[in-house]
């Protein structure tokens, strides 16, 4: 079985920092160019160079993303910042617009192809065409399941990604265009507006269908935590997170679940846990189911009324550093605690403790009853030390 | 000068006396968004028929394939390369399997909402596919700007509702499913609250979503030249459609057509929106 690599993403600068120290061997990440997610904050060339050097000095891997479909006026510009790329050692872009592998060629750029998920590869004749193309890495299309998943590795031997967590996309992704036609938006350059989330009439000629149930095409998100052994063992080489506009808090929550998943599976002392399905649902605000992987999605992996998109408020605080004289954890509020809460701490490296709030002190010292000032540096104590950028939540678990 | 194609036609003996330059079929199982498909016994006649009059056939394998799918793929391939017909393709799984048999015939992009640029096609185009039929969400000056920047063979759509989005999941099974009533049609329309447009969504392999409004570019024709254009009659009446081919091959220009993006310009960071 090989150890397939954990692949986050980052957003910016700071979430590509909190990626990797919460366990991805590998982030992908757009630039304020020619990637998806405009909406994003995205990198400029310096912070992808700064990204490339934190990842790299860690033995990790940085992909870029060049994945909008080009239109003939968005290629200006484009033969230099793949050339700024290969400069700062970025590992491979991932791109669904197949002639860059012909540019890459012909400007004698090295630098790796992987294929976007957007291309909606979904079996091995495909897969065989992309790789007789140069292309380095296929991230399979989400419709595919787990025996498709096998036949194509099977049959291709093929670098194989796959989504395993996170948001999905309606339709085959790259084949959806619904965001054009009803804002003016491009979904496949970066303005995707969504409309799979938006509530319709649906009518039969001119009867409407139902007055009480709107239509919706809102499928729920994808988590892949049981199938991950079954994946490991399909010998699939790239597990991906999705988010690239996601939190911190969410970012560090499910690497550390997954990183210890995979982990542990690798060296043979996986069991499983019931607590990280809980974990990793209650980090998300949407349910989240297995989709295609173990059969084909039928209504309940959509979402018609009841969307049940909850703010989460596990989330306390972040570990500034730890008072070893004191025994005090100095730490910045992010969410209300009060004394006498149960919480939760957990850290890179499989950190996780768990204690009770005895006391809060502000930050002249003052002992107070709660923590109900966001951003606000704080005091509580704790006998186990724990370290700066530890998380801080409420313990659910326990 | 352009070329006209037609889709799926109900009597082939009218469009030929229009002088049409040729036939756009899908078949059974492998095609999807045709109002009727074809055997492959029925297209072998049809292509003897069609040939004779020297007009083109092309079939549509416009899908994407899952794994489960692929041994009758290669099956169909097989018995299509021994034909006259154009094969066109959207998973490049089609592509992959015609070098693997050695297919000699052309060969055509069906690239849906991804051909965007020449270079795309320039790509194919090196590997032997000599024809693309490109995005719909494209400005005209877009249109014309790839046709001049490549040796590929363009195609374009002329007429017929324009798919916006294709799903493998089946969304009107589920929501009738979900609401308890029976799904009698085959078509449904969704409007959209804001703009009060309307929308048509079918379900058949997949489900599509189209738009309500015939897209129709014969206005622009004084501004598109040595195109291939594809008149679509997917849910649309025959005689309806038989008219406007008519239109286009009689140069009888209509007014106030529904000409989707030619005119406007997709925007792609929020920050342009207007």
């Amino acid at each position: 079985m090989i150890k397939p690599e954990l692949l986050a993403p980052a957003g910016d600068l700071e979430r590509l920092k909190w990626a990797i120290d919460y366990g991805a061997d590998a982030v992908y990440l757009g630039g304020k160019e020619y990637s998806l997610r405009s909406n994003a904050k995205n990198f400029s060339l310096s912070e992808i160079k700064k990204g490339v050097e934190y990842a790299h000095k860690r033995g990790k891997k940085v992909y870029v993303t060049v994945n909008i479909l080009f239109h003939q006026k968005d290629i200006k510009g484009l033969i230099k910042y793949l050339k700024k790329l290969e400069e700062y050692k970025v590992d491979a872009i991932i791109s669904s617009d197949l002639f860059i592998i012909d540019l890459l060629k012909k400007e004698k750029i090295n630098i790796d192809y992987h294929l976007s998920t957007q291309k909606s590869c979904i079996n091995s004749e495909a897969s065989k065409f992309y790789l007789k193309n140069n292309v380095k890495r296929i991230v399979l299309g989400r419709e595919c399941s787990l025996d498709d998943i096998k036949s194509i590795k099977k049959n291709t031997n093929a670098d194989i990604e796959v989504f395993i967590h996170g948001a999905m996309c309606m339709g085959y992704s790259g084949r959806c265009a619904l965001s054009n036609y009803l804002t003016n938006r491009d979904s496949n350059r970066g303005a995707c507006a969504q409309i799979c989330r938006w509530v319709f009439d649906l009518y039969d000629e001119d009867n409407k269908i139902s007055d009480e149930t709107k239509f919706s095409f809102s499928p729920k998100d994808q988590q892949l935590l049981v199938h991950i052994k079954d994946l490991m063992k399909a010998g699939v080489n790239s597990f991906k997170i999705e988010g690239r506009m996601k939190s911190i808090y969410y970012l560090a929550t499910i690497l550390s679940v997954y990183r210890r998943v995979i982990d542990e599976i690798y060296d043979g002392k996986y069991k499983y846990n019931k607590n990280d399905d809980i974990i990793l649902r209650r980090c998300a605000n949407r349910e989240s189911l297995p989709q295609y992987i173990n059969k084909f999605p039928s209504m309940n992996e959509q979402y018609y009324i009841g969307r049940e998109e909850k703010t989460n408020q596990d989330f306390l605080g972040v570990v500034l550093s730890y008072d070893k004289k004191n025994k005090e954890i100095v730490l910045e509020e992010r969410n209300y605690f009060s004394i006498g809460d149960k919480i939760n701490i957990f850290g890179p490296n499989n950190r996780n403790i768990s204690i009770e709030v005895k006391y809060i002190k502000n930050k002249d010292g003052e002992l107070v009853e709660y923590a109900n000032h966001p951003r606000e540096i704080l005091r509580i104590p704790c006998d186990i030390e724990v370290y700066k950028n530890d998380l801080i939540r409420v313990d659910f678990i326990n | 000068m352009n070329k006209y194609y037609i889709t799926n036609p109900d009597n082939i003996d009218r469009y030929i006396d229009l002088n049409v330059s040729g036939f756009i079929y899908g078949i059974e199982k492998f095609s999807s968004e045709f109002n009727s498909y074809l055997s492959l016994d029925k297209i072998s006649l049809i292509c003897n028929k069609v040939k004779n009059n020297n007009k083109d056939i092309i079939i549509f394998l416009n899908r994407l394939y899952f794994e489960h799918e692929l041994k009758d793929l290669k099956k169909v391939l097989v018995k299509l390369s021994k034909l006259d017909v154009i094969i066109g393709f959207t998973d490049d799984a089609v592509l992959n399997i015609l070098n693997d048999i050695g297919f000699k015939g052309q060969k055509l992009l069906i690239s849906n909402h991804t051909g965007t640029n020449s270079y795309t096609l320039d790509f194919y185009l090196n590997r032997g596919v000599k024809n693309a039929y490109i995005c719909t969400e494209l400005t005209l000056n877009e249109i014309n700007d790839i046709k001049n920047n490549t040796k590929s063979n363009i195609f374009v759509k002329g007429y017929g509702h324009l798919n916006m989005a294709t799903s493998s999941r089946k969304l009107l099974t589920n929501y009738f499913k979900f609401i308890g009533k029976k799904k009698s049609k085959k078509v449904y329309t969704f409007k959209d609250f804001i703009t009060s447009k309307e929308f048509k969504i079918v379900e058949d392999f997949n489900t599509n979503f189209y738009t309500g409004d015939i897209f129709n570019i014969i206005e622009y024709l004084p501004k598109l030249d040595n195109l291939n254009i594809i008149l679509d009659n997917y849910l649309i009446d025959n005689e309806i459609f038989y008219n406007e081919v008519s239109n286009f091959l009689n140069n009888n220009v209509t007014k106030d057509n529904y000409i989707g993006f030619l005119d406007k310009e997709t925007v792609y960071r929020v920050t342009d929106y207007d």
